[in-house]
Formats: C-alpha cells, structure tokens, sequence
C-alpha cells in the first residue's frame, strides 16, 4: 500500500473521527475482512454446544521486529497457542492496539499482514478489535492484546494438574530460540549467531497430537519462562517430580553456542512456538513420531518423565550422569561454586 | 575402698573393657566395668593402694586406639549398686567382671573406623591360621566401627555384623579376655560372618577374590567394595586400563588416589619422609598428597600435569588380597583407588547403587554383604611444618569431636557449605564434623546429607534445637535446613570459615581475631559475591573490615570454570574496555568478539554479580600466565598456578642448594626479602554503600590486587617467565595480606590471626602468610586436622548457632 509510505500514526488516528476510519479500513480492515467483522458494537458469533475455551493475552516486545516474526504474529500465535493447549480449536480473536504516537504506517501494516497470515493458517477469525493511540513515550512501539474463543474436542482433557507418575515429558521442537532471537536483537552483543525465532501457531501440532491418542494429560505451551518454567509449574500443580534427561533437550547449537557464551540455561529462554505434552509413557513414541512430521515440529523429542519423588522439583540428569536440581524459576543466577 | 570410676572418650569400639579387666586382675581389684555409650563405668573395690595403681594403669596403659577425655572417681558405699548387683547376678566365679551394655544419654564417642592392624596382617598371611586370607579379619583394635554402627553403645547387636551369628571358635575369642579379639563387635572368620562376591556372576569368595585379580592385572577395571563404600580400581600403571577409566567415568584431568601395596612401593614412586610414613601407615591410613619421584611406574593419566599424587596403603583386609593372594595372578603393586559413583553422586555403598550406577564403568564388582550403614570416602592429607593439614576429613577421623569450653551448651545442627559437604552435630561443648558427604549438586548427595544426619542424630543422640547454614540463597544445604522444621540460622560463608579456624584451635570466646578468608565464592552479607576476605571476628559476630578489589563476575556457575572471563573482566576494569582488547588479544585470553561479549554482560548486568572471589583471582592470573584458561576440575586453575610457582621456586632451590635460607620452612628461599615488605594495604571507599547490614562498614580497606594483576600481564606480555610471575603473584599477595593485617591490628589492636578458606589448601600461600605474620609478631591459627576449604566450615555454623542459643537469640 504505497499511500501509507513514511507516513506514522499521530493522535487523531486515535480519537475517533474521520482519520481513525482511515486507518482502520486502510491497515486493519483490509487485512481482517471477514463476515463476522462489522461496524456494530460488537461482532454477533454462533457456536456449537459444548464447552469454550476462552483468554487473552497482551503483547509488549522490544524490538517489534525480530528475525522469525514481528509483534503482529506473535499476538496471534500467543492466543492461538493458548487455546490450542486445553483441547481448543480456535475460531475467534479480537484484538485491541496501543499504538505510540509516530509509530510508522507501513510498519503497522506489516504488523497487520502479519497477523492476517497467521490467523489464515490458524483458522481462526479475527472478529472485533480496538485501536488507541498513546502519547510519545507513553508506549514503546505498539502494544496488542488479543483475546480467542475456541470450542474444545470432544473427550479431551488437559490441565496442568494432571501430570502423573509414568508420563513422559515432551518437547514439540527445539528450545529458547524466541528468546535467545530476542536477547540477541536487542543486546548489541556482537554475536552473529544464526537464530530466528520459534513463533509458530499451533493448534495443526495440537491436532497432530490428539490425531495419536486423546490422553494426553497436559499440554502447554512455553513463552515468557520458557519450558523450565512451565516444568516447575506442572511439577508443583500436579504434586509430582518431574526428571529430565539433558542429552534429550533439543537445542539449536547456535542457541546453545550463545547460551555457553552467556552462561545461560537454555531452559529459561522464552518460546513462542512450542509445547510441553505429558502423555502416558506407552503412547510418546506414537507421539513424538507423528510430531516430527509437521512443520513445526521436527525436532520433536521426549526430554524426561514424572516421578514420584521430589515432587514439586526439576532434576536434570546432566551428559556426565550428574543429577542436578534445575534451579527454580526467577531465581539469581549467583555463582554457587566455591 | 570401694570406687566408680566413669571414663569419657574414645572408649568403645576400641578393647577398652578387656584391657581395664587386664589392669584389675593384675592389681587384685573386684568388681565390674560396662559401656554406657557416652562413656565406660568402673566399679572397683580393693585395697587404697591397688584401687590407686589400677586408676593409674588405666590412665597409663589405655587400649592402643583409646582416647581418654575425662576420667572421673567417685567413692562409693560398700552395698551400693554396681559391685553387689554383679555379685549376685552373675554365677561367674570371675573376681572382675565385665557385663553387657547399658544405654545411658549423655555425651556420646563414636569411634571411627581402624585400618587392619599389623597382628590382624600377620594373621591374614599365616597359612596356618584359620583367618588365613580372611577378607573380613579384625580384632580389639581394628575393623570397622562408625560405617557399620545402627546405634549406641557400640555392641556387635547394634551393628551390621549382628545378623551374622558367630561359629564356636569366634564366640570363644568374642567371650574370653585373653584373646586378641576379645569383645572385638565385628568379629568372624573362615567359617562365620560375612562374604564377598561378585555382582552378576556366580563367583563368591576365594573365586571372587581371584577373578577380580585376574580382571586387575589384564587391565580391566574393578569396583571394589571396602569400608566406607565402594571404590573403582585398576592397575596404575597402565595408561591405557587408566585413560579408559577416566574416559568412562568423564573425568578428564582431576587426579585419581593410587593405593600401593606397602611402604616400600611408596618409597619407589614419591618423595617420603618418616612423619608421613607414621601417618601414611597408622592406624588411620589417610591419602596423603606426595611427590611423584622421577623413574616410578605410575603412568601419566593417573595425575596428569601433577607433581603430586595421592596415595594410601591398604587398610581393608580385601584391599591387601587384591595385592598379593594364593594364586597365579601377578597383580601391579599400584592401584587406581578412587571412590565409585557416577558423577556428583556420593560414593556406592550398596549392591543395588553398584548394579545401578558401576555397571557401565567397570568389568566386574566385588562386593560383600557386610552392610555399610554410613558412607566414609578416604580422607585426604597434606603436611605443612611436618604436620598434618587436612583436605578431605573423613574415614578414620570422622566422627571425633573438637571440644570447645564448657560455656557451650545446647544442641545443635550445622548442614555445612554446598561443595565438599560435611554437616556438624554439636552437643554442649562437643562438635561432631561429620564424614565427607559431597557436592550438593547433585539430588542425591542431598538425599545422602538428609540420611546422615538422620543417622548421626540417632547416634549421638541428639534433637537439635537449631539448624544452621550458609546465607546462600541458592544453596541445596540451605533449602534442606529450611525443611527441617527448625529455627534456621544463617551464618555467612567466610565467617563460618573463620568461625571453624578458630574452633579446631580451641580459641576463647571473648577475644577477636582478624580473619582472613580467602576461598572462592561465598554469599555477602550485601547480596554480592565474597571470597578474598579480611574480617574481624569473635564468636558472636563479625565486621568486614578489608577485602581484595572488586570485579564483575559474568556468567554464574561457569566463571568458576573459565577463569578467563574473570581475567577478561579484570583488565577491561584495569586498562578500560577499549584498551584491554589489545591486550588480551596479545595474552590470547579469548577472541575479541567474546571479550566485547562479557563486557556488554558487564555493562547489561545479563548474569553479572559483583565479586571480591579470591579463587576466581587465582583463576584469572592462571590464565593470563598462560597456565590455564579454564578447569575441568574444581581448583584446576589455581592449583596449576600454584605448582608452577612451586616449579619455579625448586629451580632457584636447586641453583643455591646448600644455603641455609630455607631450612627452617623448606618453602621460602628469599626469606631476608621477606621482612622488608612495605605497607601495601591502601584505604578507599567502598564504591556503593548498598549495605543491607550494618555490620558492613561504609569503608573498606582494599588489598591493591587489580595493580598486581596489572603488572603481571604487563611482566608476562613483556616475555617474563610465567612460573617466576606466578611465584611473584603468590608472594605478593601474601604481602597485602600481612600488610593489611599489620593495619588492622594497629586500628584495633588484635594481635591473632585466623587463616581459614579454601585458597589456603595453597601451602605456598599459606606458608608466606604464616612466615611473614610470624615474623611480625603475630599469633596465627592455622587448619590441623579440620579442612580450610568448605568441607569444614560446618563446624564453625554449628559454634555460631550454639553461641546463638546461649544469646537466647
Ligand atoms: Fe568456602
Ligand atoms: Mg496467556
Ligand atoms: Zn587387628
Ligand atoms: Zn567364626
């Protein structure tokens, strides 16, 4: 659209009148038409008996851009993702803009066509949204939420309370390249590592998995904390421990090459493209093997299981047979080697 | 005249009974004498004058292993319990009796373990003797004691050898005074008790015995169960057989113990001397660090780029067999002996950790079904001045206590550091430091930690009322206390250093000493990062009163491994960001991509903690010298440092050999130069006052290390030799340390020193602080028979929590 070249958004695209039309039809409209998507107060939507899944999810990221993605798929992979995860397939978003004053159009609109693209692949409607526009300095860029509704599949059943002893752990892919591509664009490390990030939706690899068996006890999907996170919170949610196998862990070695370098735990890194499945040990294999054929999950693999000792706690049995405790979430990382 | 006479000490365990029945035969005495746990009761009646000679005798004459704390008479009345009770209830004819134990609360000996004895030895060979080649051959004053106890008294019923019934022949010896294995708990013998085999073949006893050697001298590798658990073994000799273990075990370059047959092999391979030789073959029988000597047998992988090695003597029956038996098989007369378990785990001590965790490492296990109840790795000794210092405390010296003054009252728990663990039991003014446990990395070391001192509470009988541990927010000890249900004491790192120093030299309570801990890293009191540390100290409290120069610290757990980020970090703070680039380009320290890396880690605070490590100093001059630029091994680095300035120093020895310079310490040579260091120690301002604890003053003085290590790299760039430059950094370092002492003690008039922290294993640092603070009048506590590293500052949390309790805090 080369009428929005080196144009930015100033606050009268954010109050309302003649200029707040504009930008929706030109950037938004253009991008999420769909039936559903009218001028009304509030889209009108039919849905199925049976239970929804419902949530929302805000998006800050700095920079808005990053190789892999930008702030518009990640907005609806976040929601999508999140659906996914309790059984759901995603039928509708909104999704409500905070954008800074002076924020570039064609930026934007990328930003849009981003989130067309992936709600396209996703299958999901985006059906009402919001657009506000903030002082300078009062956002960083462009801030999204976006909430979903999905209906959930018949006979399944997913919470983070239902990890048992038996169960294996598995990964859909490879870890923390979210987060190590964000650390990267933003710190001027001087590190050329090849890494884009993991920001995929979802609900095809979900689908994937319930295609194999419907018990299948927890299905989360890593962000912010990474899989480490989401571990400690299954661990202490369903009263279990839970073992790793560090050899089994699928990391980039580019990721693990910046990891080395900074002394990080890959495990902590930030996904945005990647479950955590606890299923009965029996069905994995069936499991990771239909996994590893779709897109965005070929590096699929069974990374550890549930114990009954410990429970509450991570160990991680390190490539030179040590068993480590994964040092809980938000934790210092202070040297403890004397 | 009749008397009870109660003996504390190390009483059990160790034929004190029989002998005391030996000493009142000879002096005509009735009566009794019984265990009461915590200590022996004697009830004697006779003449004023045989009753006096008898209390002498056993004074005198105590059983070879006793220890004798307190001893205490008391006259009783004819009729009263003890001498009648015996009379009455027993038909025995016998005029002094010996009757079964009692329990009794109160403070409690557990005697640790004995190495064989040469009777047992003599006997073990003695093709005439039915103990011939006996693998589990003991007496009165040796075997195993604390690893096969269940509870106090020390009674075989009460051990693991009670499951075990005992043939005619042995319950004759067990019962009757005159012979060798009188009262001997553990007692047995070719046909009683227990037997080894092997684990997953059909082989037991003397087949077992033989195959194992069989597998040792093809160059197989073995797992060996002894005393305090297992071991892993093979011939030393062999570099193929060893890198193969070190392969298997993932263990690149820390140096493996070798245990030699006898003293004579010792004297082929290492430098020895008569004071080590006692040790080494006492009753004990620790690892001693030793020189290698040119032209031994031992082959490179068993210590790589070590001058020293580790060596121990038999001490378990089954461990000589493995030398020498009744068969074809030659073994080597040097084995790998080094403790089995897979990485971080604590050493195997049961057929099922063996199956688990062995059968990928080793050919065959030999194992036995005398159970062991507690773990005790071999302890591990160096000398300083001719005497012991201690590395790793523990089988053989675990459990004895250090006794403090009686204002000590109370129970407490102390679960020690996080590497090289050994917790502390104190009781009123008795401190029991546990045997090593490990490194509380690892899951199932915690696991072991918990189990011990479970077990070491039932046998000292004890209910702490408090836990105490490291400040560490992070630490696996700590989070374990804080699951003890007790009220948690913190006691920081260095100071608990300090607080054991102090301690094992018996040190009185009211008087301060000026600390100086130097270790690795330890949790400040301000949520930074400790480790080169001078403090002042008494057993109450203590005050920061000086350390070496701040440094960013990048990476966690990692910089502790690649001592050139630390170095890389030093010079950026030292020439600043743009200018250190060329440098450590020059020193090739790391490429200039990874250097500008840590310091936008620096600059970002992305996993930076602001450091005062000594270890970590010791780390980074490693590598800027060249010797090392990261470890496989904790201490790798810096030791390396250390042996080169020892290099260095046997070079200008050798060049002026003759001169009585070093006699006295046999370490300093340029001792007149010595005393004529200047005052080095400067004062400035801590930079940030972000204390969170007023114990922590707004001042700090700073040892100058930043313009040390300056000038170091700028020596090394300039082509100087890196072993001349690492002796320089040690006694330099040295320096600042006595400067900033003189300092201290001019503000406050302290006249003792404590040197404690795992930097002080370094005896070429220690003996320049010792001989130069001596030399300056000062009154130094120094580490014996307590590690200076982390394995011992469980003892001093547990005199900080006690003192705690007497404060009513
Ligand atoms: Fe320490
Ligand atoms: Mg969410
Ligand atoms: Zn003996
Ligand atoms: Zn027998």
């Amino acid at each position: 659209m080369d009428n929005l070249k080196g144009k930015t958004v100033s606050l009268a695209h954010g109050a309302g009148g003649k200029q707040t039309s504009e930008l929706i039809d030109q950037v938004f409209k253009a991008h999420f038409a769909n039936p559903e998507l009218t001028s009304d107060d509030a889209a009108v939507l039919k849905m199925k008996e049976g239970k929804i899944a419902f949530t929302t999810d805000g998006f800050i990221v700095s920079p808005s851009e990053f190789p892999g993605g930008n702030i518009g798929k990640l907005s609806i992979c976040g929601t999508v993702n999140d659906l996914s995860c309790m059984g759901a397939k995603p039928l509708y978003l909104s999704c409500a803009f905070v954008i800074e004053e002076g924020f570039p159009m064609e930026k934007l609109e990328a930003i849009a066509a981003a989130m067309e693209k992936t709600a396209k692949e996703a299958g999901v409607k985006i059906v009402a949204g919001d657009t506000k526009v903030a002082g300078k300095g009062q956002v960083d860029g462009v801030f999204i939420t976006t909430t979903g509704i999905g209906e959930i599949q018949e006979g399944v059943e997913t919470s983070g309370f239902m990890a048992k002893p038996g169960d294996a752990v598995i990964v859909s892919g490879d870890i923390g390249r979210h987060g190590c591509t964000i650390l990267l664009a933003r710190e001027d490390f001087g590190i050329d590592a090849d890494v884009t990030s993991d920001c995929a939706p979802l609900w095809g690899t979900v689908q994937d998995i319930l295609s194999v068996t419907k018990d299948v006890h927890v299905i989360r999907d890593a962000t912010r904390g990474g899989v480490g996170t989401v571990l400690y919170e299954i661990a202490e949610q369903s009263h279990t421990g839970i073992r790793l196998n560090a050899e089994e862990i699928p990391v980039q070695e580019s990721v693990k090459g910046v990891c080395g370098m900074l002394g990080l735990e890959p495990l902590y890194l930030a996904c945005e493209g990647r479950l955590v499945i606890f299923a009965p040990k029996e069905n994995a294999e069936a499991i990771v093997a239909k996994l590893r054929e779709g897109k965005y999950s070929t590096e699929a693999a069974i990374i550890g299981e549930v114990t009954e000792e410990m429970p509450g706690r991570v160990v991680v049995t390190t490539e030179i047979g040590a068993e480590t405790l994964l040092p809980p979430p938000g934790g210092e990382l202070l040297p403890r080697i004397c | 005249m009749r008397v009870c006479i109660r003996v504390f000490g190390i009483v059990q365990g160790v034929g004190f009974r029989p002998t005391v029945k030996r000493h009142a035969d000879a002096c005509d005495i009735a009566g009794s004498v019984s265990n009461k746990g915590p200590y022996v009761e004697i009830f004697a009646e006779g003449s004023e004058e045989c009753v006096n000679s008898f209390i002498k005798q056993i004074q005198e004459e105590p059983p070879k292993r006793a220890v004798i704390l307190k001893l205490d008479v008391e006259n009783v009345e004819s009729g009263e319990d003890g001498i009648h009770k015996v009379e009455s209830e027993t038909d025995s004819k016998e005029k002094f009796q010996i009757i079964e134990s009692e329990k009794e609360e109160g403070e409690i000996f557990v005697s640790p373990d004995i190495a064989i004895c040469p009777e047992c030895k003599k006997e073990l060979y003695d093709k005439n003797d039915r103990r011939y080649l006996h693998p589990f051959i003991n007496c009165t004053c040796c075997g195993p004691r604390l690893t096969i106890l269940d509870s106090m008294p020390y009674d075989r019923v009460r051990t693991s050898m009670g499951e075990f019934p005992m043939c005619e022949k042995c319950e004759y010896e067990y019962t009757h005074a005159e012979t060798r294995r009188f009262d001997a708990q553990p007692v047995c013998c070719n046909d009683c008790g227990p037997e080894v085999y092997l684990l997953g073949r059909k082989e037991r006893g003397a087949n077992a015995i033989r195959y194992t050697r069989k597998v040792i001298s093809e160059g197989g590798i073995v797992a060996v169960k002894g005393i305090g658990g297992f071991h892993l073994c093979c011939d030393a000799a062999k570099e193929e057989t060893v890198a193969r273990l070190r392969q298997r075990k993932k263990r690149p370059m820390k140096p493996f113990a070798v245990m030699m047959k006898d003293l004579d092999v010792v004297r082929r391979e290492c430098e020895t001397e008569p004071h080590l030789e006692e040790i080494l073959d006492g009753h004990q029988k620790p690892i001693i660090l030793l020189p290698k000597k040119e032209g031994g047998t031992l082959c490179e992988s068993v210590a790589p780029d070590n001058p020293k090695i580790g060596v121990m003597l038999p001490y378990a029956p089954v461990q000589l067999l493995l030398f020498d038996y009744q068969d074809e098989t030659k073994v080597s007369d040097c084995l790998v002996m080094t403790s089995a378990n897979t990485s971080g785990a604590p050493i195997c001590r049961d057929d099922e950790d063996a199956l688990n965790e062995l059968s990928g490492l080793c050919d065959v296990i030999l194992s036995h079904d005398r159970k062991i109840r507690l773990r005790a790795d071999d302890t591990v000794m160096d000398f300083y001045r001719g005497e012991p210092y201690m590395i790793r405390r523990s089988r053989g010296y675990a459990p004895l206590p250090f006794m403090m003054g009686n204002e000590f009252k109370g129970q407490v728990l102390a679960v020690g550091g996080e590497l090289k663990n050994a917790f502390c039991i104190g009781k009123n003014q008795l401190f029991y430091p546990s045997p090593y446990i490990g490194d509380m990395g690892d899951v199932r070391t915690v696991k072991a930690l918990k189990e011990s001192v479970k077990r070491m509470e039932e046998l000292l009988e004890t209910k702490p009322q408090i836990v105490a541990c490291d400040m560490h927010p992070s630490y696996n000890t700590r989070a374990a206390a804080e699951e003890m249900g007790l009220p948690v004491f913190l006691v920081q790192h260095h100071y608990a250093h300090i607080l054991s120093c102090m301690a094992e030299n018996e040190w009185t309570t009211e008087k301060k000493v000026i600390g100086v801990s130097f270790d690795g890293t330890g949790y400040g009191t301000d949520g930074t990062i400790w480790g080169g540390e001078i403090l002042l100290a008494d057993y109450d409290s203590f005050t920061r009163w000086g350390c070496i120069e701040p440094f960013a610290q990048t990476g966690g757990d990692v910089s502790a491994k690649e001592g050139w980020r630390i170095a890389v970090s030093l010079l950026g703070k030292i020439y600043g960001k743009e200018n250190a680039l060329q440098i450590i380009e020059t020193l090739g320290l790391c490429e200039p991509k990874l250097a500008k890396l840590q310091f936008t880690m620096e600059e970002r605070g992305i996993n930076t903690v602001q450091s005062t490590s000594a270890g970590r100093l010791f780390d980074a001059v490693s590598a800027i010298l060249d010797i090392r630029k990261s470890s496989t091994f904790e201490g790798e680095a810096s030791t390396s440092l250390q042996f080169a300035a020892e290099k260095w120093l046997d070079a200008q020895k050798k060049k002026i050999a003759g001169s009585e310079d070093f006699a006295e310490s046999g370490i300093i040579t340029d001792y007149e130069e010595l005393k004529s260091i200047s005052d080095v120690a400067q004062k400035s301002v801590v930079e940030k006052n972000n204390s969170i604890n007023q114990n922590i003053k707004a001042d700090l003085y700073y040892l100058p290390t930043l313009s040390l290590v300056k000038e170091l790299a700028e020596r090394k760039l300039a082509g100087e030799n890196s072993n001349q430059l690492a002796l320089h950094f040690h006694r330099r370092l040295a320096e600042m340390i006595v400067s900033a002492c003189e300092k201290a003690r001019e503000e406050t008039g302290i006249n003792t020193v404590a040197l404690s922290g795992g930097v002080y294993q370094n005896k070429l640092l220690l003996d320049y602080s010792v001989t130069m603070l001596e030399e300056r009048g000062f009154h130094v506590l120094r580490h014996h028979l307590l590690p200076p590293n982390d394995g011992g500052i469980s003892l001093g949390q547990a005199v900080a929590a006690m003192r705690s309790l007497q404060k009513g805090e």
